[in-house]
């Protein structure tokens, strides 16, 4: 399913989904055969929303959270992000549509370790050009929210876990984006920081934003207003 | 066929033990080979030869066309080199009885020394030196040359260190997590450190008979030029056994000290550091 | 473009140590690459420094022949000098004879190379004390003929102002063909401008040394000329081309054409090895670009979600290597010029090497060739990784990263 790209500043309307995933397949050629990761998968997240994705190891969780962020592509079917399908956007207009509008928190934090904590939060606002005073303040802010202003300073070596998926989180929501995907968010994480973690999460999508949350642990997908349930490339 | 000619420089060697070339009346000269090709000459060939621009010149005839025996630092020279009878030569250079150098064969070459010496001592107003002493005072712009040769080589092989050690640094920061995992499951220290040596060893050994085999193609590259381009049997490069040892020498020896370094970087930090916690 | 000039001189103190050694390296090749620069046209710009310096803007030499390369001279020299002297734009035309003496100082016998000009104040060489040759000559009447000596007559034959030598065609008796020792006094020590390391050189009045050679004055090994309006100085040559046969008029440009067809082992030598350090560090730019792009294919798929066209991400990772050649810029230059200054002596201890002349210069052409060398191969090593860098798989690294 396609859908037309909305005209040039027409604003989105409140209740439409911020993505759609119809009938979404994801196949990977191996040397020893094709491996269906994804099997026809639909969903839709609505604005404000606080989905988590559940399932085991290897259920595919992860790679239909890659195709809603656009990072990936189906290899049959449609996903629609505001508006738009993926699979019909070149290159650059996907990173674009991903620098604008998604922010992805990953298991790992993938912070880069020769910037401080400000500077990791402030690069996504760098690359969309945003002035310097402005993005100052914004980066302030943000820390703020996640309580890492005083750490603004120190470079990932010098956080903890929770500490340093608290900038991750900072750094997602640097351009307003109306997507926050999480990938394992607290995978690196104790129960407590973890929880912690998602209550942010949960913040953040009573902003407005849709959060999408992967996780295997069912405890914390408990905090989520919505679970999905994953297996084996499908949805329960 | 007439060709004028304006001498740079001219040789006045005897040509044989006082035979002169005269064939008719003409003086006979002998061509070298490089000469002869640039002037289109050949036996039996007429040139006008002077020794200033503004004359006298003096009609002369080809004999022979002759191969020089150059010197090293002659090969880059474009001169016209002519061989005369000697008394042509100074006849056309006004009659006086001068020469440049008088060369001797000795009945007992092992006293070329003593005879240098003892024509030096009776101060003639010449010089006398063995054709030791010569080749050795020809010789020493290319000594010159050599150490030249030889200061270069020294910064590459800093170089090419620097870039070894690098190269091995970045292989030991992968090498990271399989040595702490190793470590971790009981293998010894100077096991590891082995491997290292044996790993940074053989990659500069890899490496350097790579280059061996690259710098004997060049060196066969460069004799084929520029023999081409002096007309010359002169070797410009020459890759030696004793060269290539060297170079292998050197190289584990860098080889291993390079892998000493990385494994004491290795080895320095725990096992639990380096498979990160 | 800031933000990756911002990510890009970041990432090279992400490990401050191992960018210290790369640097290291690229320093040693590109002072390898400058000192190679410097010797291309060093011989030819320090030739060139010191003609320029000494104030004549042409030269007219025997036809086909460097200043004193062998026993030819200009027929008619001071003929031709004085016809050149009349020309416009000419301040002066010297001509000058240059040949082998033997030299008498007590004891002593000394070849010694003698410059015969027409009298003082020609500028062929610079008195340094003491005083120059009459500016008239001086005629046989007056006594010892008067001589400039150089430094090195002075320092290691002992020779002083006010002694008596004796100058002769040959060491021994005088030869047949004319020419008759001179006795001469030393009236000064001069600057002789191209000596070698351990010669000897006076200048003598051009009169007088003909009488020593025996030979008539009217040729010259060399005439000088000084202009006083030296944009002519083409046109002079052209016209002493087309009306002196047996000679040749160099400009300053073309004396340094000829020299310069002569030096062609070091324009060769430097070819050959400049291209070596740059291949050099070409190769260790790309390793280690590549290598460390390996270390964080996390990062850079980050990069990719977060938004980072491919674009970006090819020349995020191609600044890099112009940023590693930008650093070690400081470096190669410091090494290259103590490295050339020490290859410049050694070059310069070989035999018929003048004193003043220098094989390693830095020009402003050699540092520029230099620069732009270094910064192309820094562009052209990032190039490889950049491109693996762009064709990165965003959602397959993102997950071999988590699995590994």
């Amino acid at each position: 399913m396609s859908s037309p790209a909305p005209p040039p500043g027409a604003p989105e309307e409140p209740s439409s989904p911020v993505v759609v995933a119809r009938e979404v397949v994801r196949e990977y050629r191996m040397p020893g055969g094709t491996v269906r990761a994804l099997r026809g998968v639909s969903l839709e997240v609505p604005r404000g929303a606080f989905l988590a994705i559940v399932g085991p190891s290897g259920c595919g969780k992860s790679t239909l959270l890659h195709l809603l962020g656009a990072v990936d592509l189906p290899t049959a079917g449609a996903v629609t992000l505001l508006g738009r399908c993926t699979s019909e956007l070149r290159d650059g207009e996907l990173s674009r549509l991903r620098l604008r509008h998604v922010g992805f928190v990953f298991q790992r934090f993938f912070l880069l370790p020769m910037l401080t904590a400000e500077e990791n939060v402030a690069l996504p606002m760098m690359e969309a050009g945003v002035p310097a005073p402005l993005r100052r303040e914004r980066t302030r802010a943000l820390l703020d929210r996640v309580g890492m202003l005083p750490r603004a300073r120190h470079r990932p070596g010098q956080l903890s876990g929770g500490e340093m998926q608290r900038v991750a989180i900072a750094r997602a929501l640097a351009n307003a984006p109306d997507l926050v995907l999480a990938d394992e968010p607290t995978g690196e994480l104790d129960e407590a920081t973890g929880r912690e973690i998602v209550q942010l999460l949960r913040e953040v999508s009573r902003d407005g934003r849709a959060v999408v949350m992967v996780t295997h642990n069912p405890d914390l997908a408990a905090l989520a207003d919505r679970q999905v349930r994953m297996r084996d490339g499908t949805i329960l | 066929m007439l060709r004028r000619l304006a001498l740079v420089l001219l040789l006045g060697l005897v040509l044989g033990p006082g035979a002169p070339l005269r064939a008719g009346p003409l003086p006979g000269v002998a061509v070298s080979e490089r000469a002869a090709r640039s002037l289109g000459l050949g036996p039996g060939a007429t040139l006008e030869v002077a020794p200033t621009p503004a004359g006298p010149w003096r009609r002369v005839r080809v004999e022979e066309v002759y191969r020089p025996v150059l010197y090293p630092s002659e090969v880059t020279d474009r001169r016209v080199e002519l061989r005369w009878h000697l008394p042509d030569l100074q006849d056309l250079l006004g009659g006086a009885d001068e020469v440049d150098s008088i060369v001797l064969r000795l009945r007992d070459p092992g006293a070329a020394g003593e005879v240098a010496a003892r024509l030096n001592a009776a101060s003639l107003g010449f010089r006398a030196y063995t054709s030791g002493d010569l080749a050795r005072r020809n010789s020493s712009t290319f000594e010159v040359i050599a150490r030249f040769h030889r200061a270069i080589s020294v910064v590459a092989v800093l170089a090419s260190s620097v870039f070894l050690v690098v190269l091995m640094a970045l292989r030991g920061e992968e090498l990271r997590r399989p040595v702490g995992v190793l470590r971790l499951l009981g293998v010894a220290p100077r096991h590891v450190a082995g491997a290292v040596l044996l790993l940074a060893s053989g990659v500069a050994l890899a490496g350097s008979l790579a280059g061996v085999g690259l710098g004997f193609v060049l060196s066969l590259s460069i004799n084929l030029y520029y023999r081409r381009a002096f007309d010359t049997e002169l070797v410009f490069s020459r890759v030696t056994p004793e060269l290539v040892g060297e170079v292998l020498v050197l190289s584990v020896i860098l080889g291993i000290a390079t892998g000493a370094l990385v494994a004491w970087r290795l080895l320095g930090r725990p096992p639990l550091d380096q498979v990160g916690r | 473009m800031a933000s990756l000039v911002f990510l890009a001189l970041r990432g090279l103190l992400r490990s401050p140590a191992r960018t210290a050694l790369v640097l290291a390296g690229l320093s040693v090749t590109g002072a390898l690459l400058l000192d190679m620069s410097m010797l291309a046209g060093g011989l030819q710009a320090s030739l060139g420094a010191v003609l320029s310096r000494l104030g004549f803007a042409v030269r007219v030499v025997p036809r086909g022949t460097l200043p004193f390369s062998g026993d030819v001279e200009i027929p008619d020299g001071v003929a031709l000098a004085r016809a050149i002297a009349a020309r416009p734009g000419v301040a002066a035309a010297i001509p000058v004879v240059g040949t082998n003496l033997y030299v008498r100082a007590g004891t002593r016998l000394v070849p010694s190379f003698a410059l015969g000009v027409p009298g003082g104040g020609s500028g062929a060489y610079a008195v340094l004390w003491g005083r120059d040759l009459p500016p008239g000559g001086s005629s046989p009447e007056s006594g010892p003929v008067p001589v400039v000596v150089n430094r090195l007559m002075e320092t290691l034959d002992g020779v002083r102002v006010g002694e008596t030598l004796l100058l002769a065609r040959s060491a021994g008796p005088a030869p047949a063909a004319g020419g008759a020792p001179e006795v001469a006094r030393v009236v000064g020590v001069g600057d002789f401008f191209f000596d070698l390391a351990a010669q000897r050189s006076l200048a003598i009045d051009l009169r007088d040394l003909r009488r020593i050679q025996g030979r008539p004055v009217g040729g010259a090994s060399l005439i000088l000329v000084r202009m006083s309006d030296p944009a002519r100085a083409e046109e002079l040559v052209r016209w002493i081309d087309a009306h002196a046969e047996g000679a040749d008029a160099l400009s300053i440009r073309g004396f340094l054409a000829r020299a310069g067809s002569r030096l062609t082992y070091f324009t060769q030598f430097s070819l050959i090895l400049g291209t070596t350090s740059l291949l050099v560090s070409f190769l260790l730019i790309t390793a280690i670009v590549t290598l460390s792009l390996g270390e964080r294919l996390g990062e850079i798929a980050v990069l990719r979600a977060v938004g980072m066209t491919r674009r970006r991400i090819a020349a995020l990772v191609l600044l890099e290597g112009v940023a590693l050649s930008l650093a070690s810029l400081p470096g190669a230059f410091s090494l290259g010029l103590l490295i050339g200054r020490d290859l410049d002596a050694l070059l310069r201890s070989a035999p018929a090497v003048p004193e003043n002349l220098h094989f390693f210069t830095l020009t402003p052409m050699a540092a520029l060739r230099t620069v732009l060398l270094v910064l192309g191969t820094g562009t052209l090593a990032g190039v490889y990784p950049g491109w693996v860098a762009a064709r990165l798989g965003v959602a397959a690294t993102l997950h071999g990263e988590v699995l590994t």
